[in-house]
């Protein structure tokens, strides 16, 4: 009994297992050779909801993928989105992709493709996206997709296309909309400068000697910066107040030195003499500071 | 070491084990989230913690009287008859993308429950606590469920860290009984300067910048094979302990390199990018956001805010005293900046229409301004957003009434807006699934609103 139930949770198990490891709805001996071909090129093909495929080679491709990689498109029946993003495919590799009548989404940005590699597309009439983001595209190019009445969104930044060239497409597809994207040398322009360096503010220095006392340990805040400057005639001890009042000893600044130190805000410093006598303390603020060790 | 038949109870028990889930319901939830068109492949979640001021952001009420309607002004969008606070410009300018729910509502008024229940969609049960396996799974971890990326990509990560309040974790941000396999991979954001206040990075966070070389973590890996082989062999289920190793196994993919990888080094990024998204934790957190749903995450958080709500003077939006110096100079300013620099980046690179977008925050804030020229927690109504994955832009649903403090008209439910992302992603959202102990549960007791 025990074996049986043992039995089938191990094969329900196997069964999950297979689901969940990137192995989406069939098993292995379940895939038509025609996919396991484009896995083998560093792909994956997905069937859509209603019939058709989805190819991507933009994630495990991106290295490896290459124009001769195309020809095992052919094989797999009607594909409605192809997404070829940072591979290597060339101008020349798109010849394959003339027979891909069923085509609606087309990824090419971030390839090398040019001009010339658009003239492939121009029959691909069930077209409705194409992205073209970052490749060499230009107003030659496109020319090619003006008999694309399907057309509806085209991808164009930061690529050598023109106004002049969009405005002529958009005369031939008026439903299509074009989105060219930011023109990064104005958005670097445009940019808020970055404000000069605050002046820093200084901590208040809690001498020993004095009637404030300091916080008996640091309370865990956010990163922030300071720099002890030792103003005073001997050299000094660093010491760190930890979260349970433990000392912790960072090092020592000689007499007219100085030292950064990456803290945290809300922290206790604790200055001594080189023979650990307690000098004063600072506690930080939420900003980067100075603390001035006082000449006395 | 383990005995055959205590492993095989403690696995039985454990929300490890099945992903408390039977195999018949698995297969029917696959089939039916293809059988829908949503058009959104990926999710962006963007959680600003401690209660957001609809007042202050997208829903300004300049017609009511001065102490409720506040110091700021409101602006035009680029959509007319919608307008917002006159501090987020940027977002106004994208409004063509938003669509804008104006009046979500709960009941709870606490943080801890107030983000239970936006995160999950379910009203807390009391005593919760962050790691618990009863918990409702978060709307991140749900997502990730009906998603399969590829081998060595977690279906979803959240990011920069979890969100705590006076020092104590929350709960709603894990996959509680979808078990542990769905706990979105917490991940460190490498970059940007940090929100003021308690930022609790502690040791858990996936943080990708390990001082691991190649060489050590395959020698690691060869050991822990060795292990396994023979830990296998004596426990006698080999594929349960595959299963338990996921994780394991994952984060050593990931360090090795994968495409997640490349994704978390912001130094390639053109900087005139990262700098439009603004050199702060906000906003490379959103930037990476971007990046590893290019990488094929299909789900990813970010919580743009303090972590802690403890510290007044945190950049958290808990503002219970000085909200409008706070809003206006710290808070409002980067998520504006941004929010609009991820929905440009994403508009830009023909990724927005199978992209998400989805602003959550605990609950909106009250409408009468407090003796601490603050305001307080309110669920009574506040703003949400959605943009991208087919959701139509340009769009104002339902309304808070005149003073900001109730539902006007449509009034709707936190999990209202988690059917309507999930049908936007594709997922039947009254579907039900089974847990360990047989129990059904709807994945979503809401409703969509007619957002697409």
């Amino acid at each position: 009994m025990f074996l049986m139930k043992l039995h089938r949770f191990v094969l329900h198990y196997a069964a999950i297992n297979l689901l969940f490891s990137g192995v989406l709805l069939f098993g292995e001996s379940d895939r038509p050779s025609s996919v396991l071909a484009i896995e083998k090129l560093g792909g994956l093909a997905l069937p859509m909801p209603r019939g058709g495929w989805e190819v991507g080679f933009h994630l495990q491709g991106r290295e490896s993928f290459e124009d001769e990689g195309l020809k095992a498109l052919k094989n797999l029946g009607e594909i409605i989105s192809l997404n070829l993003r940072d591979t290597k495919i060339t101008s020349k590799g798109l010849v394959h992709l003339q027979g891909l009548v069923s085509l609606c989404r087309l990824h090419l940005e971030r390839t090398s493709i040019d001009n010339s590699g658009l003239k492939n597309l121009s029959k691909l009439k069930n077209l409705e996206y194409l992205n073209l983001y970052q490749t060499q595209v230009s107003d030659d190019g496109l020319r090619h997709l003006s008999d694309l009445k399907k057309l509806k969104k085209l991808f164009l930044w930061d690529t050598k296309v023109s106004d002049e060239g969009v405005r002529e497409l958009q005369k031939s597809l008026p439903q299509l909309f074009v989105s060219r994207g930011l023109n990064l040398e104005k958005l670097a322009a445009d940019a808020p400068k970055p404000s000069p360096p605050k002046p820093r503010a200084s901590m208040k220095w809690l001498s020993s000697s004095g009637t404030e006392s300091p916080p008996t340990k640091s309370t865990p805040g956010s990163p922030i910066q300071v720099t002890f400057l030792n103003k005073s005639k001997q050299s000094v001890k660093l010491v760190w107040i930890d979260y349970g009042g433990g000392q912790k000893l960072y090092g020592e600044i000689s007499a007219g030195g100085s030292r950064e130190q990456n803290t945290y805000s809300e922290a206790v410093w604790l200055i001594t003499d080189l023979n650990d006598k307690p000098l004063g303390h600072f506690v930080t603020g939420q900003e980067d500071a100075n603390g001035v060790i006082p000449s006395n | 070491m383990l005995s055959i038949s205590h492993s095989r109870r403690k696995f039985l028990q454990s929300g490890v084990g099945l992903a408390g889930l039977t195999l018949p319901t698995f297969l029917k939830a696959r089939l039916s989230s293809n059988s829908l068109s949503g058009k959104a492949k990926s999710c962006i979640i963007i959680y600003t913690w401690g209660g957001m001021s609809h007042y202050e952001s997208f829903d300004p009420k300049p017609e009511a009287p001065v102490d409720f309607r506040g110091e700021f002004n409101p602006i035009d969008t680029a959509t007319p008859g919608m307008q917002f606070c006159e501090h987020i410009p940027l977002l106004a300018k994208h409004s063509e993308k938003l669509a804008v729910i104006r009046s979500v509502h709960h009941k709870q008024g606490g943080h801890q429950q107030g983000m239970y229940v936006s995160l999950t969609g379910h009203d807390p049960v009391p005593g919760i606590k962050a790691k618990g396996r009863n918990n409702r799974p978060s709307l991140t971890s749900m997502l990730s469920y009906f998603h399969n990326p590829a081998v060595g990509t977690p279906s979803a990560i959240r990011m920069p860290y979890s969100m705590f309040d006076n020092g104590k974790q929350m709960a709603g941000e894990g996959a509680g009984w979808l078990g542990t396999k769905h706990d979105p991979v917490l991940l460190r954001t490498p970059a940007g300067k940090p929100y003021a206040g308690v930022n609790r990075y502690s040791d858990k966070e996936l943080n990708l910048t390990l001082n691991l070389t190649e060489k050590r973590v395959g020698n690691r890996n060869a050991l822990l094979e060795q292990l396994e082989d023979t830990l296998a062999w004596r426990v006698g289920h080999e594929t349960a302990y595959d299963q338990l190793d996921h994780y394991r196994r994952m984060a050593s993919d990931i360090l090795l390199g994968s495409p997640v990888r490349k994704a978390h080094d912001l130094e390639s990024e053109d900087p005139r990018i990262r700098a439009m998204y603004g050199d702060h934790m906000g906003g490379q957190s959103l930037l990476l956001s971007r990046r590893l749903v290019e990488a094929g995450v299909p789900v990813v958080q970010a919580v743009c805010s303090a972590s802690d709500l403890a510290g007044g003077g945190g950049d958290n939006w808990d503002t219970h005293r000085d909200h409008f110096p706070k809003m206006k100079n710290r808070l409002l300013p980067v998520f504006d900046r941004s929010a609009s620099a991820l929905l440009t980046d994403l508009e830009m690179r023909g990724m927005l229409d199978e992209t998400l977008v989805v602003f959550l925050t605990d609950f909106g804030r009250t409408p009468k301004i407090n003796g601490n020229g603050g305001r307080d927690h309110h669920p009574g109504v506040y703003s949400l957003v959605l943009a991208g994955g087919g959701i139509r832009g340009g769009q104002v649903y339902g309304s808070s009434d005149s003073k900001g403090a109730e539902p006007g008209s449509d009034p709707c439910a936190p999990a209202d807006v988690h059917a309507t992302v999930y049908k936007a992603m594709g997922i039947d959202h009254s579907m039900e699934l089974h847990d360990q102990q047989g129990r059904p549960f709807r994945i979503c007791d809401g409703n969509p609103l007619p957002l697409t």
